[in-house]
């Protein structure tokens, strides 16, 4: 078995998955962040909904002038 | 999000290595140890390194969906009297070198010299080939390094070691 170490704070593991779950004491994060959050969807701004409604009505109006 | 990618050495017998993570330095010297100090374990004039094997190992490819291009390569003058030998190589590579205990005697792997400037194309491989790439967590081949000195070496030369890929979005 082959014995793993982290460079940075020199702790020992048994396996990689050990080594990449440890939260190392010298760089203060673990080497393998297993949380990725996948991108999320984009939510309109109060101000992008304002000029959208905007924008509805002013077509709306123009159509009525039509 | 970008790639997690680290470089690991491995040191110890081949029957029972240990592979440091992310290692601090690439510091070479008289001793088989990741991380070793040069002041404490200098290389006697005429006599080599030990051997480094080292590689580039991909934790996490994050968004990308491949990394290829590995080129390594010394930035620095060694001086008159040693020489930095690798098994890296663009138009020679011999392909995957299986681990070895690591030697002080002459490299039979490291051969070729250390390129100074970046090299224009892959000088370390993924699964024994120059074009070869990661697509998804894993390891490079082994790069193979040592120091070659004569009699006449004098102690003082300090030079940088440089890693690269390219990483696709």
């Amino acid at each position: 078995m082959m014995e793993h170490i982290c460079g940075q704070c020199g702790k020992e593991f048994d396996s990689e998955p050990a080594y990449l779950k440890h939260s190392c004491q010298t760089s203060g994060v673990a080497p393998h962040e297993t949380e990725f959050s996948p991108p999320k969807p984009k939510v309109a701004s109060t101000l992008e909904k304002t000029i959208f409604t905007a924008v509805q009505l002013a077509r709306a109006k123009k159509q009525y002038n039509a | 999000m970008a790639a997690t990618v680290e470089i690991d050495e491995e040191n110890g017998k081949s029957s029972s290595p240990a592979l440091t993570h992310n290692i601090v330095s690439s510091n070479m010297g008289s001793t088989d140890s990741s991380n070793l100090n040069p002041i404490d374990n200098p290389i006697a004039p005429g006599a080599n390194s030990f051997e480094k094997w080292q590689l580039i190992h991909v934790i996490d490819m994050g968004t990308s969906s491949a990394i290829s291009n590995l080129r390594v390569w010394r930035s620095g003058s060694l001086g008159n009297n040693a020489i930095h030998l690798t098994n890296a190589s663009v138009n020679s590579y011999q392909g995957e070198a299986k681990y070895q205990t690591p030697t002080a005697d002459t490299s039979n792997i490291a051969i070729f010299a250390m390129p100074t400037q970046i090299p224009g194309s892959a000088n370390l491989g993924v699964g024994g080939s120059l074009t070869g790439s990661f697509t998804k967590s894993g390891q490079s081949d082994f790069l193979v390094h040592q120091i070659q000195t004569t009699k006449a070496a004098l102690a003082g030369s300090t030079t940088v070691m440089n890693y690269q890929y390219d990483e696709v979005a």
